[in-house]
């Protein structure tokens, strides 16, 4: 998997590291700011950051890099921070999947603590990959989620 | 989920159903008003129609389960925890008033015509 030619031809990729090669962003993993131009945000798989490129990732950095630009453009800072949060929704079998999210540190960071237990194989999260997800995937990319 | 806004929510609820969201909406809310327009009317619970109301509940409770679980294309032998018969009992609580109110309503309404009608 590498970055759009576009950006793997522009001056944004990291230009050493781990990421280097595929052309991802060298943004700063909390703030998603350009490491080299402080007009440039970097969000979703395009972001060169140790964990994401998931929907989930975009939904939680999104509302960061607005912030930031927000913040930029009242001259003033933005406290708004991504902390690398993820989801990974793991299926076990047929009927039964694990609702695993995580930050940078790999920390566990349940959405729903104490009902949807994250290393529990549930049917409810396997109801959820396969009746709530593709909904809304397509709702955030109509802009509506 | 960071928050859950309830307009993201109806966003993938509309994106989930499409139009028979709109539709069920649609039978909650004429069949509470309904329901509610009887009770105002008659001023009083008939206890048989309730009876079989609740009867007719219990058949759309099972139904919603049977439902859930073709959509979801799993069984109840791939309960794990505590929630999922948490879930059950919410889409079963779902279909048994849903069924319940408009059973009520309908059943009530039906008999207050004829009456009229007579």
């Amino acid at each position: 998997m590498r970055a759009p030619q576009a950006v793997r031809d522009s001056a944004l990729p990291w230009r050493t590291g781990a990421w280097a090669g595929e052309g991802w962003l060298e943004v700063d993993p909390s703030t998603l700011r350009h490491a080299r131009y402080r007009n440039v945000f970097g969000v979703g798989d395009v972001a060169g950051v140790p964990k994401g490129k998931t929907a989930a990732s975009v939904k939680w950095q999104v509302p960061v890099a607005v912030d930031h630009l927000l913040a930029d453009l009242a001259g003033t800072a933005s406290p708004a921070r991504y902390d690398g949060y993820t989801s990974c929704p793991l299926i076990t079998r047929m009927g039964r999947a694990m609702l695993v999210e995580f930050d940078y540190r790999n920390n566990l960071v349940p959405s729903f603590p104490g009902v949807i237990a994250p290393l529990e194989e549930l049917w409810t999260s396997w109801v959820m990959e396969t009746m709530a997800l593709k909904p809304t995937y397509i709702s955030m990319l109509r802009g509506r989620a | 989920m960071k928050e859950l806004d309830p307009f993201v929510l109806l966003a993938v609820l509309q994106e989930m159903l499409g139009p028979l969201l709109w539709l069920l909406l649609a039978a909650a809310l004429l069949g509470t008003a309904a329901l509610v327009a009887l009770l105002v009317r008659e001023r009083r619970v008939v206890a048989r129609r309730l009876m079989w109301s609740e009867a007719a509940g219990v058949a759309g409770g099972c139904l919603a389960l049977a439902l859930m679980v073709r959509v979801a294309s799993s069984g109840f032998i791939d309960v794990g925890g505590p929630v999922d018969w948490l879930l059950i009992a919410l889409v079963f609580g779902a279909g048994l008033a849903g069924t319940a109110v408009l059973a009520y309503a309908a059943s009530g309404w039906w008999a207050a015509l004829r009456r009229a009608g007579s």
